[in-house]
């Protein structure tokens, strides 16, 4: 035998299979260019709850796309898994702290949008968003065993901040989409070529039929 | 006098489980093991093996006990879906166990 069989190393690289599809990245990635679009909305005149509207609309879709493609892409080329009780404990854990994120990323975004407040003469809560999004990917990519979640948590830290100074600098509120276009495309090519790969070396399998039995 | 005792100790390595000593059912026994199941698309992946290959195999496990296939309905289409039975929980633990016993004592 060449390499010594570990068990714990296979259950992982089963886990990790799930996320090479690139999906994951995609979703994140468009969901952070379409936080980008709320500062810019409003400088367009947008009313508040049409900007709200829109933002929870292209959430919506993001995760639809995301599930559609679990369900007739990936799952179809790789499988179904259930994992054990120790991988689902760690995606409990995953999730609760997902949640709370959200939680406070809504009511931040609901707080800018209700108040429109001038961000600049209030620095705080982008730092918490910085710190909030890095210890949240960082956790993440523990808990689910994927490293690149670590960068992903640096990409979704440095817009906020970022934009907040390009607004105070310039004035400009469609700058503001920059930061959050350049992290989010970076993430969304990073899933397009995941995917890309992903479909060159897992076709669906001849002998599977639409519903995967044997 | 030397065959028997030759034979004595090479003894464990005959009682070995040979429903799990082949490397497409331990692979795929392996595999069960870490996960709590996962359909034949995911066990062909995760394994390399053919469809036909793995069919044949799954159904040597299953004839031992070993697996049971799990059938459930997902968006009102069948799926099965292939676990280790406690049995074959056990027996895969017992042949770890075994095969480490037998080459330390080769070895020792």
């Amino acid at each position: 035998m060449s390499t010594k069989i570990n068990l714990k190393e296979l259950e992982r690289k089963a886990w990790r299979s799930v996320f090479q599809d690139g999906l994951w990245d995609m979703y994140l990635g468009f969901l952070l260019l379409t936080m980008g679009i709320g500062p810019v909305l409003p400088a367009l005149d947008t009313p508040i709850m049409w900007t709200l509207a829109i933002l929870l609309m292209l959430s919506v879709l993001a995760w639809l796309g995301f599930w559609a493609g679990k369900k007739f892409i990936t799952t179809p080329r790789m499988g179904l898994v259930k994992f054990g009780p120790q991988r689902k404990a760690k995606l409990k854990k995953t999730r609760a702290v997902l949640f709370l994120s959200a939680l406070l990323g809504v009511i931040m975004l609901v707080l800018r949008a209700l108040w429109n407040v001038e961000w600049a003469a209030i620095p705080i809560p982008a730092y918490v968003w910085a710190v909030q999004a890095f210890v949240v990917f960082g956790l993440g990519a523990y808990f689910l065993d994927v490293s690149r979640f670590y960068a992903y948590g640096i990409l979704y830290a440095i817009p906020v901040p970022v934009g907040l100074a390009l607004l105070q600098n310039t004035g400009l509120p469609g700058l503001m989409f920059l930061p959050f276009g350049v992290s989010g495309g970076v993430m969304v090519i990073i899933g397009v070529a995941l995917f890309i790969r992903f479909l060159h070396d897992y076709p669906v399998p001849a002998e599977v039929v639409s519903d995967g039995n044997r | 006098m030397a065959t028997a005792k030759i034979g004595e100790d090479l003894q464990p390595l005959a009682d070995i489980d040979r429903t799990i000593h082949e490397p497409a059912r331990l692979m795929i026994l392996a595999l069960l093991y870490v996960v709590e199941s996962g359909d034949f698309t995911f066990l062909m992946r995760q394994t390399g093996l053919t469809w036909g290959n793995l069919s044949s195999h799954m159904s040597k496990l299953e004839a031992a006990g070993y697996i049971e296939v799990e059938k459930e309905f997902v968006d009102k289409k069948p799926r099965t879906m292939p676990r280790l039975t406690d049995e074959g929980r056990a027996a895969f633990q017992e042949y770890v166990q075994s095969m480490k016993q037998v080459f330390d004592d080769l070895t020792a």
